[in-house]
């Protein structure tokens, strides 16, 4: 219990608050509803309205809330500001498992409105058929609270004619079609579909802000003079004398925009943003052609500087006018150039690829323009937090370790940096380590500088080596058995084969390091992260005297 | 980035549509909404289409992500024939499933989402695709072999590791030794 307070209680605590906060606001906004100046409305719809009404307004909070985990600077500036709060920083890098639990939540609640108001509308059509002498005579009341006042109107084409039908629509049809192009499969594999679909979401702020504003829900104006509890059975002649006046009714201006006007400013802030970086000069300093089709750009931007870890969105006008593609930096704040490693994998790579002449053996003339955005924060920033860190990189999730481990290297080498960080556990699991030879070069050249300045263990790092081997590498490896360098790696250190032993692993660290923080990073595939999550839980002591493991996994 | 199949979000774009319309059909068989045949008519036609569209169709590149249990639908619609793997059929299947849920309050959106779907697929059947079954073929084991140096297969033989206590007080001496 106590080991699993420590990485998931933060979470826990938010969740809490929030769903109280979404309680409170739909009990509350329940029971206004049930106020007096109603009594006539839920006369002729019944209770459809207040449930209409509170699941509207709890939308709007989250409709609000949901803009947040998205605006990547504001999350970035966050990071940045909380610097000594780890825990509540934490949380920042569930930026986007919040954005989804926020928009299934949205969904469900616009089910919830969607239906109540079927109800309540098909309620003020048959109002002018009720055989009940007051539903009759409010629904033929001129300015009275049913807004249908034909009294053979068919329910769709009536529909069409109120702005909340019209825009209702609109919301339910931008809402199906962002959530039916963003599941996963459409996500991982489509990513453009997504992506461009997803912008219906302007259409859907705009409409969430106009669906209000006609004010179709009528409340009674003179409560003080007409009580609708003492007035309601003298319908029949008693209305219009002193004590029951007619009653008056007026419609609520929609409220909505007070709710989503500030998030959806500073998402567009966030876009400018991006819009004004795109015009920010960017220079290919170096354009570096690996093995397995992977190039390395060099770049230089005057005034950019990153932590290690982060990631850019790179543009090119010349390519596309609208895509940005993200890409782990694999320069470290020490280096001089901004550096990328990209795979030549699709079109966008292929064509980039195509215009820095990386295909051709002709250098192209002109270089093409480049614009980043960013650098954008994850979770390896918080690295030099730890005095024992645990680095996990899975297949392509080796990526943001680059960066990692050559600025924990620079860091230790300077005299003036005092290194909180006294151990740097690496694993490095992939299927094999072709398209990845870059990453092993990198490995390499570090350890040619640890052996030179005598610190061989400096980083303890393995190598797993999943999908297996072939007759020719198998010949190999039993040849060179005894061999200071591994054969496949060329490393110091010796490939393993299979998949580690975490359970393992986690106990000898723990007995390693007693009272000792640890902070383990994966990188990588989905299926290590419950894995991983539940040995930091479960290796974890609550005294001082045991190691203690925190879990930080990075978002692709 | 690969091809976009559009196909692929129809079919996604089909499922949310019919799970809509069955809410509404649900609400519509209630005794509140006139024409209550039309609730029940979505009811069907949503569950109908559930079971059309529940099996994905194979990509054209990389591996399809089948979904749970959906190889015995796919097993009966790829009997269809023509039917089921033309996707002009279902775009025009689709337009005559909305129409009908346009005459009842509660199901008019997942007739309109309905009208969606037809338009994706139509842009589908525009783009050449068409449904194929996934996951009938036979895996054959001889057919994944070393192909020119990259090791496709899993080994057959786990990696040999130390028994386990062994294993477990090296690694203990390796970590507790290495400082620096």
């Amino acid at each position: 219990m106590g080991n699993w307070l420590l990485n998931e209680l933060p979470k826990w605590i938010l969740f809490t608050a929030w769903l109280a906060l979404n309680i409170a606001l739909f009990v509350n906004t329940y029971l206004s509803y049930m106020a007096d100046k109603y009594v006539y409305l839920r006369v002729l719809i019944g209770h459809g309205l207040p449930f209409a009404r509170s699941s509207a307004y709890i939308i709007n909070v989250n409709s609000m809330l949901i803009l947040l985990p998205v605006c990547r600077n504001l999350i970035s500036f966050l990071r940045g500001t909380c610097g000594c709060c780890t825990r509540v920083r934490r949380q920042l890098d569930r930026n986007i498992i919040v954005h989804r639990f926020l928009a299934y939540w949205i969904c469900l609640l616009s089910i919830i409105h969607t239906g109540a108001h079927c109800y309540n509308f098909e309620h003020f059509v048959l109002a002018h058929h009720s055989s009940d002498g007051l539903v009759q005579t409010l629904s033929n009341l001129p300015d009275g609270p049913n807004p249908i006042k034909e009294p053979n109107s068919d329910a769709i084409k009536a529909l069409f004619k109120f702005i909340p039908g019209v825009t209702g629509i609109v919301l339910v049809l931008a809402l199906v079609l962002m959530v039916s192009s963003s599941t996963n499969f459409i996500r991982r594999s489509y990513f453009e579909v997504f992506w461009f679909t997803h912008h219906l979401f302007v259409i859907y702020y705009i409409a969430i802000v106009i669906h209000g504003m006609q004010g179709v829900v009528k409340a009674q104006t003179n409560i003080d003079v007409h009580d609708p509890n003492v007035c309601r059975d003298q319908y029949d002649g008693g209305w219009g004398t002193a004590t029951c006046p007619i009653p008056t009714f007026e419609g609520s201006s929609g409220s909505s925009w007070k709710w989503v006007v500030g998030p959806f400013a500073l998402y567009l802030l966030e876009r400018c943003v991006r819009l004004y970086r795109s015009f920010q000069p960017v220079t290919i300093h170096k354009v570096v052609k690996h093995p397995s089709r992977t190039i390395e750009l060099l770049l230089k931007k005057p005034g950019f500087h990153a932590e290690v870890g982060q990631y850019v969105f790179l543009h090119c006008p010349k390519i596309s006018q609208l895509e940005w593609h993200p890409f782990t930096l694999t320069s470290c704040p020490e280096d001089e150039n901004i550096s990328i490693h990209l795979r030549i994998v699709g079109d966008w790579t292929s064509a980039l690829a195509m215009a820095c002449g990386v295909d051709s053996d002709q250098q192209p003339e002109k270089l093409p323009r480049l614009a980043i955005d960013g650098p954008f924060g994850t979770a390896s920033e918080d690295v030099f937090n730890y005095p024992v860190v645990l680095l996990v990189g899975a297949g392509i999730g080796v990526t943001p370790f680059a960066s990692v481990l050559k600025s924990i290297w620079y860091k230790y080498n300077d005299e003036n940096v005092q290194l909180k960080l006294e151990k740097v556990y690496f694993y490095w699991i992939c299927p094999d380590t072709m398209s990845f030879e870059w990453f092993a070069d990198l490995l390499k050249s570090l350890e040619r500088q640890m052996v030179a300045k005598g610190l061989p263990q400096f980083l303890d790092y393995n190598i797993y080596l999943t999908r297996g081997w072939d007759a020719n590498q198998a010949r190999n490896i039993v040849l060179h058995e005894e061999a200071v360098y591994d054969v496949v790696t060329n490393l110091r250190h010796k490939t393993h084969y299979g998949r580690p032993n975490w359970e393992q692993i986690f106990s000898a660290m723990a007995a390693a390091h007693p009272a000792t923080k640890i902070g383990v990073f994966l990188c990588g595939p989905k299926v290590l992260s419950p894995t991983l999550r539940q040995l930091c839980n479960r290796h974890s002591s609550v005294d001082t005297a045991g190691a203690r493991f925190y879990f930080n996994k990075e978002n692709f | 980035m690969r091809q976009i199949e559009w196909s692929m979000w129809a079919n996604e774009q089909a499922l949310t549509s019919a799970l809509l319309t069955f809410i509404g059909g649900v609400m519509g068989i209630t005794q509140v909404f006139k024409n209550w045949g039309f609730g029940l008519y979505g009811i069907i036609i949503s569950i109908l289409v559930g079971l059309f569209e529940y099996p994905r169709g194979k990509r054209m590149k990389g591996t399809t992500n089948e979904r749970m249990y959906q190889r015995f639908i796919t097993v009966a619609l790829s009997k269809l024939g023509f039917f089921s793997q033309n996707y002009f059929i279902r775009f025009i299947l689709y337009i005559l499933i909305g129409v009908p849920c346009c005459f009842q309050l509660p199901i008019v959106l997942g007739g309109i989402c309905f009208f969606c779907t037809s338009i994706i697929y139509f842009v589908a059947a525009m783009k050449g695709e068409s449904w194929k079954p996934a996951g009938l073929e036979k895996p054959d084991r001889q057919g994944s072999q070393v192909v020119a140096g990259v090791v496709s297969n899993p080994p057959p033989v786990p990696p040999p590791r130390l028994p386990e206590d062994v294993a477990q007080s090296v690694l203990q001496r390796q970590m507790s030794g290495r400082r620096i």
